[in-house]
């Protein structure tokens, strides 16, 4: 009696195999072309200054090496100082986030408009680019690293603020619920439960937050908002491309190692 | 002494009618049991009464205060008064066991930094400490939450219910979730706490063995309303095995004008 069922033949309309692009793929293609090819002409690509490009970079190489390893501990120094900028701004950064992040998730904040405010707010700190940032601090309260560690900050919360409202709005309802049937108000589900359950995530994002920091910081020192970029930014100027190369050499061994610290620190917490 | 009274409650979600004039009362010291469906408004029902949810209409009152209606500091009030056991435990995961029981102490104390494990007063530490002891987990007061197994993060979460010490325990699904040794374990201790501490419990179940060994009466819910509620030595098998056939969900409840659509040949 219970023979497995044959498959039928259906006479009817099949699926079909391949989906056509909807008009809206199509809008998109077509624009993203227009300007690809747009900016291909407008940009001038040659093939004779690639070509002479290929020769200056081996100039560059060749004048770069031997690396000039005489300044490494003034090097060292601004190195330092980068790095000091990068942990101050992050750390404030953090700190800032945290209030901003609360009153930007639905879950947390005293009221709607309150958190289209602080969404509005954290919007606005991350799409002006940390650059025009450190300009515009170098402007206030002039040359030196306390205008690139204000940059970073506001870069910072840009960016963690943002990432710390998206886990708050999505950590489990439960763990809130209990503290708030045993009678605990808004302040007890917050520190009981809310931000110890969405720590590991913020805690991570503050380390992707430090190795950013880090890339900005190097390359606020162009504007002069302190740090090694004004050093790699005069030493090319100079044409000592040798003590430019050491530069670059610090730079990236300090940000290599950083990365990797901070990923050991992620795969543990997470 | 009444001291759940629920009167004429309903409740929608959307188009849908979840409950549909629900009623009952229970007295003091008694272990009452909810049973019903997937689907036939259980769990609405235990989050309106300690208000995480609120009725439409109809009256919750739990120590008279009717919390389908109250102001947030009144409701506060009641809900220190009420202990809930959650289905899926609902414990903080990386924070350790010992903080977590003793959250429960947030009935007694305006601020969250008095039950925070560092700055607690010695009196709260030991009395949470023995509200582990309790359910026989004093040796796993500095481990993370997240660590023990299902029965024993329910164990826990009764630890909080003690730590808190309600007159009133309210359990969606204590054991849903669990093995069938765990989930005799955990019925075992929440009753026995409960007949300890003379609490009054209304616990839903979906396991009729567990509501008829456990329970001293049985409510009985199927699409919205109450339909069995009586002393649990007065119900048989049958009838509660009734709960769960035919239209057992509010959304699939047919409305007068309809008819079914197909008979069963």
């Amino acid at each position: 009696m219970a023979s497995p069922e044959q498959p039928r033949d259906h006479n009817g309309p099949q699926p079909s195999r391949f989906e056509l692009p909807s008009v809206f793929t199509w809008v998109v293609l077509v624009g993203f072309l227009a300007f690809f090819i747009q900016g291909i002409t407008a940009v001038d690509v040659e093939g004779a200054r690639l070509i002479a490009g290929i020769g200056n970079m081996g100039d560059f190489i060749s004048r770069a090496v031997p690396p000039d390893l005489s300044r490494l501990g003034p090097i060292s120094g601004y190195m330092l100082e980068t790095l000091n900028m990068a942990i101050v701004g992050v750390a404030f950064g953090v700190i800032l986030s945290v209030p901003l992040a609360l009153l930007s998730s639905r879950n947390t904040t005293p009221h709607p408009v309150v958190r289209v405010v602080a969404r509005g707010v954290t919007a606005v700190l991350r799409t002006v680019p940390e650059l025009i940032w450190a300009l515009i601090f170098v402007a206030a309260v002039g040359l030196g690293p306390l205008a690139g560690i204000l940059a970073i900050i506001m870069d910072t919360i840009g960016f963690c603020a943002r990432f710390f409202a998206e886990r708050i709005e999505e950590i489990r309802a439960g763990p809130s619920e209990a503290i708030q049937s045993t009678g605990g108000g808004r302040g007890a589900v917050i520190f009981g439960a809310i931000l110890p359950e969405a720590m590991p995530s913020m805690t991570a994002t503050s380390l992707f937050g430090v190795e950013k920091a880090i890339r900005s910081a190097v390359i606020l020192g162009l504007v002069g908002a302190g740090g090694i970029g004004v050093e790699l930014s005069s030493a090319m100027s100079l044409f000592r491309y040798d003590v430019a190369l050491t530069i670059i050499m610090v730079i990236v061994a300090v940000v290599v190692v950083v990365e990797t610290v901070s990923s050991a620190i992620r795969r543990r917490i997470m | 002494m009444t001291v759940i009274q629920v009167g004429n409650i309903h409740k929608r979600f959307g188009k849908v009618h979840v409950l549909r004039g629900v009623e009952f009362r229970i007295p003091e010291r008694e272990g009452a049991v909810l049973l019903g469906a997937n689907g036939c408004g259980k769990s609405t029902l235990m989050r309106c009464m300690n208000g995480l949810a609120r009725p439409e209409q109809g009256s919750i009152r739990v120590h008279g205060t009717d919390v389908a209606t109250c102001g947030q500091r009144k409701l506060r009030g009641v809900r220190r008064q009420v202990g809930m056991v959650f289905q899926n435990f609902n414990l903080v995961g990386n924070l350790s066991v010992f903080q977590n029981v003793l959250y429960g102490a947030l009935a007694r104390h305006r601020s969250f930094f008095s039950v925070a494990a560092p700055l607690a007063s010695r009196e709260e530490r030991d009395y949470a400490l023995h509200c582990l002891e309790r359910v026989q987990l004093a040796h796993c007061a500095d481990q993370r939450a997240d660590q023990l197994s299902g029965g024993q993060q329910q164990r826990v979460a009764i630890a909080r219910v003690l730590m808190q010490r309600p007159s009133v325990v309210l359990a969606d699904e204590p054991v849903a979730s669990l093995d069938p040794k765990a989930a005799r374990e955990v019925m075992n201790l929440l009753w026995s706490v409960v007949r300890a501490e003379g609490m009054t419990l209304l616990c839903t179940l979906h396991q009729l063995d567990f509501a008829m060994e456990y329970g001293d009466r049985v409510i009985g819910m199927k699409a919205g309303h109450v339909q069995v509620d009586r002393p649990m030595h007065q119900t048989d098998r049958n009838e509660l095995q009734s709960l769960y056939e035919g239209n057992v969900r509010v959304d699939e409840t047919p409305s007068e004008s309809t008819t079914p659509l197909r008979k069963a040949s």
